[in-house]
C-alpha cells in the first residue's frame, strides 16, 4: 500500500460535502449554492433549474437530481415537500441538423 | 526515431495482451486533438482514442475553468463533451473518424456557419408491433421471445454493438446453467444471444440509435445514423439498463474520479489501460468485479473502501480480491479527492455507526484514479413519458429493478412473453419462470464458517462456497454426480459427497473461483499433496518449480508451496470460449 502522510479529518460533518463540492457536474453548481436556495425556502427543483441551472446541462439532470435530494434531506427538509424537476424531451442530446439544415444532396 | 517513441507512448495506455479477452488487430487511423495529430483505432470512441494518447483532461468548463474528463463513458453524463468536426458531442458516444478534428469544449458551443437559410427536414416514419429500447440481456431476451412468435420487432440500442454491459464482463456467470448460461463468460453470452436474435426473421435491429423522446400522438423519436425517425409501436419495452450513481465529496468532479462501469468500458470493451494503479469506493459486486478486472489487466488495486460494515457484493468476488492482496476496508469512505488538473491523491477515513468520519483516522493514498461504485439507478425516463402519453409500455432488467444480469435475462423473457399475450398471442409464461427470476435477484445469504475437510479419498474438491448466492453450475459439471445441493437447488450451498475422478470440471466452471482440487499423496516421500487452483491472470509468473506464498480463501497467509505445472484449458466448449488456466502446486 502506498501511504502518504497521515492527516486529520477537520470536517466531521455527517456527509463531508463541503460547500465547494460540485453537485451538478454539467453546469458546475456547488453544494453551497444549492444549500443557500434550500435555506431560502425553495422546494421546487424546477426553480433551482431556473436560478442555478442544476439539471439544465447536457445530461438533463441525470447525475445531480439524486444528490440534490440528499442535500434537501441533510437540510432537514421532508422530501414530500420537494417538487421534482419536470422531465422534458429529449432524454438525450440530438443535433439540430436532425430536424433542420441546408439540403446538400440529402446531407446530414 | 519519433515513430518508435509514438509506438511506445501508444502502448503505454493500451492493453496489448489480456489473459481472457482476445486482443484483435485493428486498423490505425489519424485524428487531431487541439491541432495535434494523434493515432487511434478505427471504430473506437473519441474518449478512448484520447485516453490511448494519454489525454485524460479534455478541456475546461466555461463557468469556472474546472478541468473536464470522463465520468460514465455511457452517454449518461456530459463530462466528456468535446467539439468533433465543429459539433459539440459526448466523446464516449462518438466514434473517432479518419481526419476528425477534435477540440476542447471550453466555451458555449456555437452553431456552425451556414451560407443559406436552413429549412426543416422531412421526418420519416416507421411502424412496428413492438419497439424494444435497449439491447442488453433484458432487451435481447424479450426480443427473442417475441421474435420466436413471429411478432414484428424493432430493437434499438445507442451503442455500436448488442449485449449491453454483458460485453464488459470477462468473468463466468453465476445463476443456473440451463436457465441463464451460468459458467459462461459475460461477453460470450452477449455473442450467443446476438446470434440467436440474428436468426429471427421478424426482428430488425438498429444500432447506434437512441430512442430520445415519446410524444402525445403515440410516436417515439429515434435518432441514429439514418437521421431522425418517428416510430409508432403497438407496445414499447424500456430495457435501457442503469446508470452509475455519483458520490459527492470535495474533489469528486476531478478528472480521474469516474465510474467503475466507465472503467470497465475503457478496459474490457476498448482495451484501454487508463492507469497503473487505482482505488475503489464501493464494495458491491460492481466495485469488487471492477477491481478484479483491473488486476486482470495488470493494474494495481491500492485499496477498496466500503461505507457499510460489510461489503454488499458476493463473498466469492470479495475473496478473489483479498487473495490477490487488495486491502478491503469496511466502514471507511473517501472524504476528499486532491489534485489541480487531475486527481493525484485521495483521503479516506473510518466511519462511525452514524456514518460520520472518525477524527484521527484519515489516511492519504497517492492514486490518479478513483472508481466510484456506489450503486446504480434505473434508466426509465422514457418509460414515464411513454406511459404519460398512453403508449402501452413495459420495463425489464435494470430499468425495472437493479439486479444481476442473470436476473435481467429472465426478466426480459418473462416481459417478452407478457407483451405477446397482451397483443393477443397464445403463449404461456411457464409457472416456474417468475420464481426463478426472483431467485436470481436474491441478495446473498449469511456466510457460514468454512471448515476444510480432510478426506481419505485419492482426490476430492475443496468447495469454498459458504454464502448462499443464486449459482449452481458445479452440480451439473460433475460427471460422477458427487456435488449436491441440499435445500434450494440454486441458492443452497454445494457439498461434495461421493467419489471424485479428478476431472477438474468443477474447478473450471465455478464462477467464484471457489473450488480447488486436492490430490493426496502426490509426493509420498515428502508427504505433500497436489492442489489445483483456478487462475485467470497473466500467467507469465507461473513457472514450474517456483516457490509461492499460499493464502487461505480470504487471503490470510498459510505458508508456501511450489508450482508443479500449469494446466491449459481443458474444457473448451466451443470456439471462442475462454477458460482459465490452473496452476498445480504442492503444499
Amino acid at each position: 500500500m502506498q501511504e502518504a502522510e497521515e492527516g486529520m479529518v477537520r470536517d466531521t460533518s455527517a456527509e463531508c460535502v463541503t460547500d465547494d463540492t460540485i453537485i451538478c457536474r454539467c453546469e458546475r453548481v456547488t453544494a453551497g449554492e444549492i444549500r443557500s436556495e434550500i435555506r431560502a425556502g425553495i422546494r421546487d427543483m424546477n426553480v433551482l433549474k431556473a436560478t442555478l441551472r442544476t439539471g439544465m446541462g447536457a445530461c438533463g439532470g441525470k447525475s445531480c437530481t439524486e444528490l440534490i435530494l440528499k442535500l434537501y434531506e441533510q437540510e432537514g427538509v421532508d422530501l414530500s415537500e420537494v417538487t421534482l424537476p419536470t422531465n422534458r424531451p429529449f432524454v438525450s442530446e440530438i443535433p439540430l441538423s436532425a430536424f433542420a439544415g441546408v439540403e446538400e444532396g440529402g446531407g446530414e | 526515431m519519433i515513430v518508435d517513441m509514438n509506438m511506445q507512448e501508444k502502448d503505454r495506455f493500451r492493453i496489448t495482451s489480456h489473459p481472457i479477452i482476445p486482443v484483435v488487430k485493428r486498423r490505425e487511423i489519424r485524428f487531431s486533438f487541439n491541432g495535434k495529430e494523434m493515432k487511434a483505432y478505427e471504430g473506437e470512441a473519441v474518449t478512448s482514442a484520447l485516453f490511448a494518447n494519454g489525454i485524460k483532461v479534455f478541456g475546461h468548463h466555461r463557468r469556472d475553468n474546472g478541468p473536464q474528463g470522463i465520468f460514465c463513458v455511457n452517454g449518461q453524463c456530459s463530462q466528456c463533451m468535446v467539439i468533433a468536426d465543429g459539433i459539440a458531442v459526448k466523446g464516449c458516444m462518438t466514434v473517432v473518424k479518419e481526419g476528425m478534428e477534435v477540440r476542447s469544449c471550453d466555451t458555449v458551443p456555437v452553431l456552425p456557419e451556414a451560407d443559406k437559410v436552413p429549412g426543416f427536414k422531412e421526418i420519416s416514419t416507421l411502424d412496428t408491433e413492438v419497439l424494444v429500447i435497449g439491447g442488453g440481456p433484458a432487451g435481447i431476451n424479450a426480443a427473442i421471445e417475441l421474435g420466436k412468435l413471429g411478432i414484428e420487432i424493432l430493437l434499438v440500442d445507442d451503442k455500436p454493438e448488442l449485449g449491453g454491459k454483458l460485453t464488459l464482463q470477462t468473468h463466468t456467470f453465476f445463476g443456473s446453467k440451463e436457465e441463464c448460461y451460468a459458467g459462461t463468460r459475460g461477453f460470450d453470452i452477449a455473442r450467443l444471444l446476438t446470434d440467436t436474435l440474428g436468426d429471427l426473421e421478424t426482428v430488425t435491429v438498429m444500432l447506434d440509435t437512441a430512442a430520445i423522446g415519446a410524444f402525445y400522438d403515440g410516436s417515439v423519436g429515434l435518432y441514429g445514423k439514418g437521421g431522425y425517425t418517428l416510430v409508432r409501436p403497438k407496445a414499447a419495452l424500456v430495457a435501457c439498463g442503469a446508470r452509475e450513481k455519483t458520490l459527492a465529496f470535495p474533489g469528486c468532479d476531478l478528472p480521474g474520479v469516474y465510474g467503475a462501469g466507465a472503467f470497465q468500458t475503457l478496459l474490457n470493451r476498448d482495451l484501454i489501460r487508463p492507469t497503473d494503479k487505482l482505488f475503489i469506493v464501493g464494495g458491491g459486486n460492481v466495485g469488487l468485479i471492477a477491481g478484479y478486472h483491473a488486476i486482470q489487466a495488470g493494474i494495481k488495486v491500492v485499496g477498496l473502501v466500503e461505507a457499510l460494515p460489510e461489503c454488499g457484493g458476493y463473498k466469492v468476488h470479495l475473496d478473489k480480491l483479498r487473495r490477490l492482496g487488495v486491502p478491503v476496508l469496511t466502514s471507511h469512505t473517501v472524504i476528499k479527492a486532491h489534485g489541480g488538473e487531475h486527481l493525484d491523491r485521495i483521503t479516506i477515513a473510518r466511519l462511525n455507526s452514524g456514518f460520520e468520519p472518525v477524527e484521527g483516522t484519515a489516511r492519504d493514498f497517492e492514486v490518479d484514479t478513483l472508481l466510484i461504485a456506489v450503486g446504480l439507478s434505473p434508466i426509465n425516463e422514457l418509460y414515464d413519458k411513454l406511459t404519460e402519453f398512453g403508449i402501452e409500455s413495459y420495463k425489464a432488467g435494470d430499468a425495472e429493478e437493479i439486479s444481476e444480469a442473470s436476473a435481467a435475462i429472465f426478466s426480459g423473457k418473462i416481459v417478452g412473453r407478457g407483451i405477446a399475450r397482451s397483443l393477443g398471442y397464445d403463449v404461456e409464461i411457464p409457472p416456474g419462470w417468475d420464481a426463478t427470476a426472483q431467485t436470481m435477484k436474491s441478495k446473498p445469504g449469511i456466510a457460514v464458517e468454512y471448515k476444510p475437510e480432510r478426506m481419505e479419498l485419492e482426490s476430492y474438491p475443496l468447495i469454498m462456497c459458504v454464502e448462499e448466492i443464486p449459482c449452481n453450475p458445479c452440480v451439473d459439471s460433475c460427471p460422477r454426480q458427487s456435488i449436491k445441493i441440499h435445500g434450494d437447488p440454486i441458492m443452497g450451498l454445494p457439498v461434495f459427497e461421493g467419489d471424485c475422478i479428478a476431472c477438474l470440471k468443477c474447478v473450471d466452471i465455478c464462477p467464484g473461483l471457489a473450488i480447488n482440487l486436492v490430490k493426496r499423496n502426490y509426493d509420498q516421500d515428502r508427504g505433500t499433496s497436489l492442489l489445483v487452483i483456478p487462475f485467470e491472470l497473466d500467467d507469465g509468473d507461473l513457472i514450474p518449480g517456483r516457490k509461492v506464498n499460499t493464502v487461505d480463501m480470504e487471503g490470510n497467509p498459510l505458508g508456501h508451496g511450489s508450482i508443479v505445472d500449469v494446466r491449459n484449458p481443458l474444457l473448451i466448449q466451443r470456439e471462442g470460449l475462454f477458460r482459465s488456466k490452473s496452476p498445480m502446486m504442492t503444499l
